[in-house]
């Protein structure tokens, strides 16, 4: 995995390619929602009947649905219809044509993020073939991967080329009639990315690092699907610490993990999507269906994330631990500042017997924020000897803002034990005046407290993430204090 | 709305014309409220572990207003120089040799005017005909039946001593025809400086399968203390539903010691406004179910006023194919700087048909705030279990004792407390008596 | 009283008694000394019957009862009492109540009558006395609280309450300063008895000191690897425990064939 990191810069210092989107049409469908406008995605990307019909299933579910209501957050009504659920990418005559004519307080934020030089054209949509030449950082990593026989390719590649896999463990973990969201991101889901590793084989590259060069363009409707067979590994990481920005306001996606027996899936998240102005206007609403099945004995998938941005935020990575000694973990922070509503936390669904589940998650909020909690530890009746901790810790800063847990625990079995713990903590005067007293500057002083908080949540990233992540959160409160 | 709600409403009482206009404008919002949305269903959230078809089963009916005389009561669970029995919801007679400035009359008696902060305090339940806003069905039923029950009001700076409240209901069979549901309103009305301690006793004598309906509701003025006591003992085809609704002026303590020991399904609601500033409420309870009893305690304690105090300590150990719910909420509203909030919850499952839900909640908007919630489920130590083993007692013996001591802890707050080592021996004797036991697995 | 033979344990499958054979007889004080790790307080919570000490050979006979086959209260009404390394705290159990239910159960055991509270009190009372022990253990639950002095100290009350027939110290000494020692240790001797018999496990040489024994052993990996008299111990004490595996003193497999005398 050494050879990672320094592959890339020099490739990348002189090129930069087109990532593995496949050709498509160019033309966008208008707004709305129908049987037709699926039926059209379907057709554009060439699919299999067997999905079209899996589409309209979806989309039959979804129009018996009703949006829920009981999250802790205060929505506006989403118009399905004014939607336009295909759009073409870009074109490059569309694009900045270099860094000069793009908005400097962009670059500025790129700066302070400590992102890369090489990264920031590509974040700001530059039309790549201004400043690169052809040489394919993709196309060196896929061989490396396809040596190991590990298959990473987007899912609309993955159901042209490995159709069986997809219809073998699609929809299996979160079904379509799962929850409103999914059962629409079901039915028009554009694209995302597919992962398969085989038995045995330890993924010898962190996929996080082939994304950063080379993410697709992220869509609305994201669809994810990683299998890890028998005895294999794989660390993942979607997202990036630059914000992003998209005309898009409502993000639902998909993620489906699989493990099999002594497999292991670590899936870490930086989401820092638009989240709106100081006032609370604009900002992207992020619905996400995240879930893992430790299918496998001895299985293991462990979710990482820091969100600190969209408008909305409401997901719930999610273990369901199946298998006999299976362990689900669940590290989160969560920044909320502003105008910012997040809901969130995750489901344990102990199934199996000596399963583990750990939970840690700290929530920060800021300005007139709501930071929620919401998570489930079930033990059923099978869960002989199971076990779960969980941490569960709130910071607030100033007056205005709101923290609050909702954790649901519901146990079934005489031999499981549940250990649930929750504190609250504010950034207080005084600690900041002995910070001060001692010459620490105001700012620096809430970064340390900050991330002291958020330390044991941090060491679970990959590590060029854990000091991104850190300035992240520095960006995202400034002026948060005083 | 399901059709045994619609069942009950048409029962509902028709209105007599000798009561006050406001009195009967309550009773009318109540009536309103329960007929368009009946009674609470698992889809309600606060609902979501709790289903009513128990009580629907028994072919439970409303009470039809006959005036039962009082056969057997149970023994009392202390000696109090005041005690009062409570049948059918109704207040049976009065006791004598009140201490003065205390007040106590049957909710009837004291509609006749006479209670400063009666029609106020029964007025603060919102009815509404909008679901969201309305407290609950059960409630909306007590208010549209609005009638039977208990006044006591002690006057500023009196120390109103200790009353025993003696729950007991008519047997109206065991299961089918002459299950009755009995409604009553307590209330409480402390002035400032004012003391009370109340002792509930839940205990019909005789096996029956009623449910009772019953709504406290406590008015704190500055400085006032109330001490409750709880200990609900009935039969495992009756049912106790209640809310216990607490309102707390500055400086003011409310202390609440709850002890479900048996009933098939018992209900709790117990709700504290913390209102004025360094208002302090203390809640602390025992839950034991086994058999295919249900227990659902929710206690929920607002901030709204600053520099408040509240704390939550349950235990519950649940055998059998017993359910047990439990909810702790706190509500830190904006302003309410300086609270500080506590909340345990501990549980021991003993069987493997035995179930827990358990969910503290936590919001808070405001600032400088000390929250913190634990919620544990888990089993006994089983390095205690053999050190008392090694000592000669048996292995059930020691599990009940470690069972008991893990209760007791509850009890020893309530000898601390209200300094009466004697009644926390005597709720703890029938703590070791009922508690439930281990499966073999276990 | 107590005759163990080719005594084989097993915990979490690692086999840590490797062959323990001892006899004691009553009014007979052992030692049994050994470096960290030989097997000291697993022989004690054998005897004791805890879950999770698997014994895979061997047998151990006390007053003529096959002791392995019974549970551990049934050997506490019997006559064994272990007196633990670390007590453990049972919060919410009065120490007064918890040791009156275990007397009366042995007592009810033995069909003799049980104590009401008085009588018990008075019993205990008298205990306190001989021990030179306060009473505010009394009031106290068990162990909560306590420091390593009071929870020894609060062992050996009990085993002064419950006159058992073979008392097993586990290190009793372990944790605590001179003084602390010195006042358990007289606790001890005063329970000393004809009828009794005591195995005091210990892995300094200064308890001994206190508690004089009659006989001495060293348990070394899984075994007894030596035995003799009060001076056993003080020499183990100059010499250090690698002494043992210098040479001079073998190894033994069956005690009976001969016990290694010091050279």
């Amino acid at each position: 995995m050494s050879n990672g990191i320094s592959t890339i810069d020099a490739l990348v210092e002189r090129k930069y390619q087109h990532g593995f989107v496949t050709d498509i049409q160019s033309d966008t469908l208008p707004p709305g929602l129908s049987a037709d406008v699926i039926r059209g995605i379907s057709a554009r990307k060439n699919e299999p009947e067997w999905l079209l019909e899996w589409r309209l299933k979806a989309y039959a579910h979804w129009l018996k649905m009703q949006q829920p209501d009981w999250a802790h957050l205060k929505i506006e009504a989403i118009d399905f219809q004014a939607i336009s659920y295909y759009s073409a990418p870009k074109l490059d005559k569309d694009r900045p044509q270099s860094l000069d004519e793009v908005d400097p307080k962009l670059l500025e934020t790129y700066e302070k993020l400590g992102v890369p030089l090489h990264e920031r054209a590509r974040l700001a949509g530059v039309a790549v073939d201004a400043i690169f030449d052809s040489v394919s950082v993709g196309t060196t990593f896929k061989k490396e991967l396809r040596k190991a026989g590990v298959i990473f390719c987007s899912f609309s590649e993955a159901v042209q080329e490995h159709p069986e896999l997809v219809k073998k463990y699609l929809g299996t973990v979160v079904p379509q009639r799962d929850n409103f969201f999914a059962a629409l991101n079901s039915a028009v889901f554009t694209d995302g990315s597919f992962v398969f590793i085989p038995k045995g084989v330890r993924c010898p590259m962190e996929l996080s690092t082939y994304f950063r060069i080379n993410a697709a363009e992220t869509g609305q409707f994201e669809r994810t699907l990683i299998i890890v067979e028998e005895g294999a590994y794989v660390s993942y990481l979607e997202g990036c610490t630059a914000p992003m920005r998209d005309e898009n306001q409502l993000h639902a996606a998909v993620v489906e993990l699989i493990a099999l027996d002594d497999a292991s899936i670590k899936y870490s998240t930086v989401q820092n999507w638009y989240p709106g102005d100081e006032n609370g206007v604009g900002g992207i609403y992020n619905f996400v269906t995240k879930r893992g099945d430790c299918r496998g004995a001895r299985s293991h998938i462990s979710w990482t994330q820091v969100e600190t941005g969209s408008a909305i935020t409401w997901k719930y990575p999610s273990c369901i631990l199946r298998g006999d000694d299976s362990r689900g973990e669940f590290y989160s922070v969560a920044l909320t500042n502003n105008y910012q509503q997040a809901d969130t936390g995750t489901k344990m669904i102990h199934i199996g017997r000596n399963t583990r589940s750990k939970i840690i998650s700290k929530g920060i909020s800021a300005g007139h924020a709501q930071n929620v909690y919401r998570g489930l530890v079930r033990m059923t009746p099978r869960a002989d000897n199971a076990r779960n901790y969980t941490q569960c810790d709130s910071m607030l800063i100033g007056k205005n803002c709101g923290a609050h847990t909702f954790p649901y625990i519901e146990v079934r079995n005489p031999s499981a034990k549940v250990e649930h713990e929750a504190t609250t903590s504010r950034i207080g005067e005084d600690q900041l005046f002995y910070c001060l007293q001692r010459g620490i500057s105001e700012e620096d002083a809430v970064s340390m407290i900050v991330d002291g908080f958020c330390k044991q949540v941090f060491k679970q990233l990959p590590m060029e993430f854990a000091v991104e992540a850190k300035a992240l959160l520095e960006v995202s409160l400034e002026g948060a204090v005083g | 709305m399901n059709e045994w709600s619609t069942q009950l409403a048409a029962q509902l009482p028709q209105d007599s014309g000798s009561r006050p206009d406001w009195f009967r404008a309550l009773r009318h919002a109540g009536a309103e409220q329960f007929r368009t949305h009946g009674l609470p269903t698992r889809k309600d959230e606060a609902w979501k572990y709790t289903g009513l078809a128990v009580l629907e089963q028994h072919g439970t009916q409303l009470a039809n207003g006959v005036e039962a005389t009082l056969s057997s009561a149970a023994t009392p669970l202390i000696e109090v120089r005041h005690q009062i029995d409570m049948l059918d919801g109704r207040m049976l007679d009065t006791c004598a040799e009140l201490p003065a400035g205390v007040t106590l009359l049957s909710l009837d008696e004291a509609l006749c005017g006479g209670i400063n902060g009666l029609q106020e305090l029964l007025e603060l339940l919102p009815q509404s005909a909008q679901k969201k806003l309305s407290s609950d069905g059960f409630t909306a039923l007590n208010t549209a039946t609005l009638g039977n029950g208990m006044v006591i009001h002690v006057a500023a700076g009196i120390d109103g001593g200790r009353f025993l409240l003696r729950w007991s209901t008519t047997a109206g069979g065991n299961t089918g025809s002459g299950a009755r549901l009995f409604n009553s309103r307590i209330c409480l009305i402390l002035e400032a400086g004012a003391r009370l301690e109340l002792v509930e006793q839940f205990e019909t004598p005789h096996a029956n399968a009623n449910t009772s309906n019953i709504v406290i509701q406590a008015d704190l003025g500055e400085g006032a203390s109330l001490h409750h006591v709880r200990l609900v003992q009935e039969f495992p085809e009756a049912s106790l539903i209640t809310r216990t609704e607490v309102s707390q002026k500055t400086d003011s303590e409310y202390a609440y010691y709850g002890f479900d020991l048996d009933g098939g399904l018992v209900r709790h609601d117990l709700h504290c406004s913390l209102i004025g500033s360094a208002a302090k409420a203390s809640l602390s309870g025992v839950y034991l179910l086994d058999g295919k009893r249900h227990v659902d305690n929710h206690a929920k304690v607002e901030h709204i006023g600053p520099d408040g105090f509240s704390e939550q300590y349950f235990r519950g150990v649940i055998g059998g194919s017993a359910k047990a719910v439990f909810n702790t909420a706190v509500y830190i509203h904006p302003g309410a700087d300086g609270a500080e909030a506590k909340q345990s919850n501990a549980n021991i499952l003993l069987s493997k048909r035995a179930e827990i839900d358990t969910k503290p909640e936590l919001e808070i908007y405001a600032d400088e705030v000390i929250a913190g919630h634990g919620a544990t489920v888990g089993q006994l130590d089983e390095q205690a279990i053999f050190y008392l083993r090694s000592r000669g007692l048996n292995k059930d013996q020691s599990k009940r004792i470690l069972t008991t001591a893990f209760c007791r802890t509850v009890c020893d707050r309530l000898a601390y407390k209200m300094s009466d080592d004697k009644l926390a021996d005597a709720i703890s004797q029938r703590m070791m008596d009922v508690m439930p036991q281990a499966d073999d697995a276990g | 009283m107590l005759k163990i033979t080719n005594l084989h344990v097993e915990v979490a499958g690692k086999e840590i008694l490797k062959g323990l054979d001892l006899e004691v007889k009553a009014g007979e004080i052992h030692a049994i000394m050994g470096p960290n790790g030989a097997g000291k307080s697993t022989l004690g919570y054998v005897l004791a019957g805890r879950e999770g000490y698997e014994v895979t050979q061997g047998e151990v006979v006390f007053n003529g009862k096959n002791l392995l086959e019974m549970e551990p209260e049934e050997r506490a009404c019997e006559g064994v009492f272990l007196a633990f390394q670390y007590p453990v705290e049972i919060p919410g159990v009065n120490n007064t109540y918890f040791l009156r239910a275990a007397l009366n159960a042995q007592r009810k055991y033995r069909q003799q009558s049980e104590l009401d509270s008085v009588a018990f009190l008075r019993l205990v009372r008298e205990k306190l006395k001989i021990l030179h022990i306060g009473d505010e253990l009394l009031h106290r639950a068990v162990n909560e609280g306590f420091s390593g002095g009071e929870k020894k100290r609060n062992e050996i009350f009990q085993m002064a309450v419950l006159e058992p027939m073979l008392a097993i110290l586990d290190e009793t000494d372990s944790g605590l300063d001179i003084d602390a020692l010195k006042t358990v240790a007289e606790g001890v001797n005063r329970l000393r008895s004809p009828d009794r018999a005591m195995i005091v496990i210990t892995h300094y040489q200064r308890l001994l000191d206190h508690i004089v024994p009659d006989k001495v052993h060293v348990l070394a990996d899984g075994r007894l690897v030596a035995t003799g008299g009060a001076e056993l111990a003080l020499k183990l004490e100059e010499q250090g425990y690698a002494w043992l595996e210098g040479g001079g003193i073998e190894t033994l497999g069956n005690q009976s064939a001969g016990q290694a005398q010091m050279p």
